[in-house]
């Protein structure tokens, strides 16, 4: 029987590893994005899996942070050190953002996976970090997956297969 | 704030009463286009936690087919018709009549314009059914949108009617029937998902708010 070294990162989660036999993994990214983070001298991996683009302004309670882009990078960033990475160190990959269905129209929630990946970039540059690649947009939905062992991002779409980010 | 978790029993049969009521006009309109019997079960009004609503088309990198419409007019909301590939096919093909087209071929994950149309069209006499029953009900004015197409990941396309809720909480309302047509074994899933601020406008408009 295989051993399942995969854990999932769903919607608005955080999750953190520095297990070398470990993935994370976001499993179907449709407008979500896959936002990864890894340490490689620490060994340290993260993924959040960002759901929004901005809490909408009517809400004041509290929320989970992994929800909104604004809020899942510094979460993500202080999660990673925490657990022993250095900041400097951080690489970050992002997958997701795909735009699933087209009804027609230029609706703000149509959109959202394009505003997710602009506020996702945004706050990436905010907090300094290095963007090392990125596979967003278009109109397929994606599986992204993290090694922990060394780094490596994955992209799962059912057109393509699997290959390297 | 979490309201749709503290909805009221007789909150929840009226949703399911107005679900039983579209699926019984979508059947009656989907069996004159396709003229066999068309079977929709009562629809079973959940609700769950959004992180396992993307679960109930089982494996999320499944490849399924969906069509998407928009709730539009006095309230918001979203509609998902999602098949299997294989079963999408099979209706595409209930819907022109049985018929083979040239542009039609045996590929689960490739769908020809004239299939999607098919589709298309079928996603709007569905919902065009639930939502009048809820246009009678609550004296609104409400109808879909355009409809959208999308074969690939079940996840990534539940998740399409699930993100605006997650904003207003960590649980959403789901109208599921599962319908299939004589003879044929389709089987799918219709999902209606009102919008948290629409639920109460709903409601309020049939005097159990």
């Amino acid at each position: 029987m295989q051993v399942n070294n995969s854990i999932n990162v769903n919607m608005s989660e955080i999750k953190i590893s520095k297990d070398p036999n470990k993935i994370l993994v976001a499993l179907g990214l449709g407008s979500c994005i896959g936002v990864c983070m890894y340490d490689p001298v620490a060994r340290t991996a993260g993924m959040a899996h960002v759901v929004l683009p901005e809490k909408p302004a009517s809400l004041s309670v509290p929320d989970k942070p992994g929800k909104y882009a604004g809020t899942a990078v510094p979460a993500l960033l202080k999660m990673m050190v925490t657990a022993g990475a250095r900041k400097d160190a951080i690489v970050t990959k992002i997958v997701g953002g795909g735009k699933m269905f087209d009804i027609g129209k230029d609706s703000s929630f149509i959109n959202i996976g394009q505003r997710n990946a602009e506020n996702v970039l945004a706050a990436l540059k905010e907090a300094g970090l290095k963007i090392l690649a990125q596979d967003v947009g278009g109109n397929r939905g994606r599986t992204v997956r993290l090694f922990v062992s060394d780094g490596k991002v994955s992209v799962k779409t059912l057109g393509e297969g699997v290959k390297e980010l | 704030m979490d309201s749709i978790k503290d909805l009221t029993e007789m909150q929840m049969s009226a949703i399911a009463e107005i679900g039983n009521i579209g699926a019984g006009n979508a059947a009656t309109a989907l069996s004159k286009i396709v003229s066999k019997a068309v079977n929709l079960s009562v629809p079973k009004v959940q609700v769950l936690p959004i992180n396992d609503a993307m679960g109930i088309m089982g494996d999320p990198e499944a490849l399924v087919a969906g069509v998407y419409l928009a709730i539009e007019g006095d309230i918001d909301g979203d509609i998902l018709l999602i098949f299997t590939a294989h079963n999408s096919k099979n209706l595409a093909k209930i819907m022109m009549g049985g018929m083979d087209h040239p542009e039609v071929t045996d590929a689960e994950d490739i769908f020809s314009e004239i299939e999607i149309s098919a589709l298309k069209e079928l996603g709007n006499i569905l919902s065009s059914s639930y939502l009048n029953s809820l246009a009678d009900f609550t004296q609104m004015t409400i109808g879909p949108s355009v409809p959208g197409f999308c074969c690939d990941m079940a996840g990534a396309i539940l998740s399409v009617a699930l993100i605006e809720v997650s904003a207003f909480g960590d649980n959403v309302l789901i109208l599921q029937t599962n319908f299939d047509i004589e003879g044929q074994n389709v089987e799918g899933f219709f999902l209606l998902v009102p919008k948290p601020g629409s639920l109460e406008k709903i409601f309020t408009a049939l005097g159990v708010g």
